[in-house]
């Protein structure tokens, strides 16, 4: 075999599967974030709520034709982070934000999201099987969107919240485990 | 299925709302898995493990996304291209804050490379070809990989590299000359 056709042979090595969905979901979660929500505002405004305005229609009659079929409902009531539909769900979020006349509706709706990014949490933690990733990512997400509300933590989401993080740590070490576990199982087949 | 139709819809829209936008980050997800085998890779070859080369790896396709949604940028002609010299600037970031200098003439970090990775299952003989690509220096080692592992043409590697095509075609030929003779050693 020549040397070109050798170096050709390393093409087998490869990022694992895992890893290529959820850098993928990322991407696409940060896509509908970027149809909304462009970084530089730069354009005059009448030219940004044109644009607003082309990008929101076409997805106004996604969610709508989502949210009438009962898997698209699923998509955008109870999709959990890691869920397939959770990116919509978020689009659909942001559809309302961008909607909302006025900052205090604005803070208003930055409240009622953060309710739903905690209530998402506490399900994943109550999960038998989940990546304590995805439990972080959603508290994360309920930081950002409470911060933004401008609104202090209450008593209550103080106590439900050190439970979630407690659950985290649980998780963890569970996962942790677990990857464990299946590494010595693995090791065993091989040794056969 | 239903993730490739919400994946289509979200690209769909940006090709009706933003074409120049849209053409790349469409072309970033028109082969998305194989780019990314392919930036793994060019990364992995490159530092010490698999978990670091997908944290950059994961690093360089966000970056090239922020960069692609910004409202005031350059055109990306060659997507591939960039993601790829953005995947270089992470790894030669990572070790500008690990102090280290690489893309030398020697091979450095050479105690760094030798290959003792486990986490991938790789063949024998391809364990061998990958010790002797570390023995090169860092450029001439990432210029073969371009080229023949990741079949890049010149004109993407001149890219990647800020060099000329002459210069890139010249390099690869003094490279692959160069990991001849450490195998045939």
């Amino acid at each position: 075999m020549n040397l070109k056709e050798e170096l050709k042979n390393l093409k087998t090595i490869k990022a694992d599967n895992d890893f290529k969905i959820a850098l993928r979901l990322k991407i696409l979660e940060k896509i509908g974030g970027g149809i909304l929500m462009p970084q530089n505002r730069t354009a005059s405004v009448r030219q940004t709520i044109f644009m607003k305005k082309a990008v929101l229609v076409p997805i106004v009659l996604i969610v709508a034709i989502l949210g009438t079929s009962t898997l698209g409902a699923y998509a955008s009531q109870s999709a959990l982070p890691g869920d397939l539909f959770y990116p919509v769900k978020l689009a659909s979020e942001r559809v309302q934000m961008v909607l909302a006349a006025g900052e205090s509706k604005k803070a208003e709706l930055h409240l009622k999201f953060s309710k739903k990014r905690l209530e998402e949490a506490e399900k994943l933690a109550e999960k038998k099987i989940t990546k304590p990733e995805l439990i972080k990512s959603a508290m994360e997400r309920y930081e950002k969107e409470l911060s933004k509300s401008e609104k202090p933590l209450s008593e209550e989401a103080i106590i439900r919240r050190q439970k979630i993080l407690d659950k985290i740590e649980e998780k963890t070490k569970d996962y942790n485990s677990g990857i464990k576990e299946s590494v010595k199982k693995a090791k065993e087949k091989t040794k056969r | 299925m239903w993730y490739n139709v919400i994946n289509s819809v979200f690209l769909r829209l940006y090709v009706m709302n933003r074409d120049k936008q849209n053409k790349a980050i469409s072309d970033l997800m028109a082969d998305y898995n194989e780019l990314v085998d392919q930036v793994f890779r060019f990364v992995y070859f490159k530092v010490s493990g698999k978990e670091l080369a997908q944290d950059l790896t994961q690093d360089s396709f966000l970056s090239v996304l922020e960069y692609l949604q910004k409202e005031e940028r350059e055109e990306i002609k060659n997507i591939r291209a960039f993601v790829f010299r953005t995947a270089r600037n992470k790894v030669i970031d990572y070790y500008r804050k690990k102090g280290r200098v690489i893309y030398s003439d020697e091979a450095v970090l050479a105690e760094e490379k030798k290959f003792t990775k486990d986490d991938i299952a790789i063949k024998q003989d391809a364990k061998m070809l990958i010790e002797k690509l570390n023995l090169l220096g860092e450029g001439d080692k990432e210029i073969l990989t371009m080229r023949y592992v990741e079949d890049l043409d010149i004109k993407e590697i001149a890219q990647v590299i800020g060099k000329s095509q002459v210069a890139a075609r010249v390099q690869i030929f003094r490279a692959t000359k160069k990991l001849k003779k450490l195998i045939e050693k």
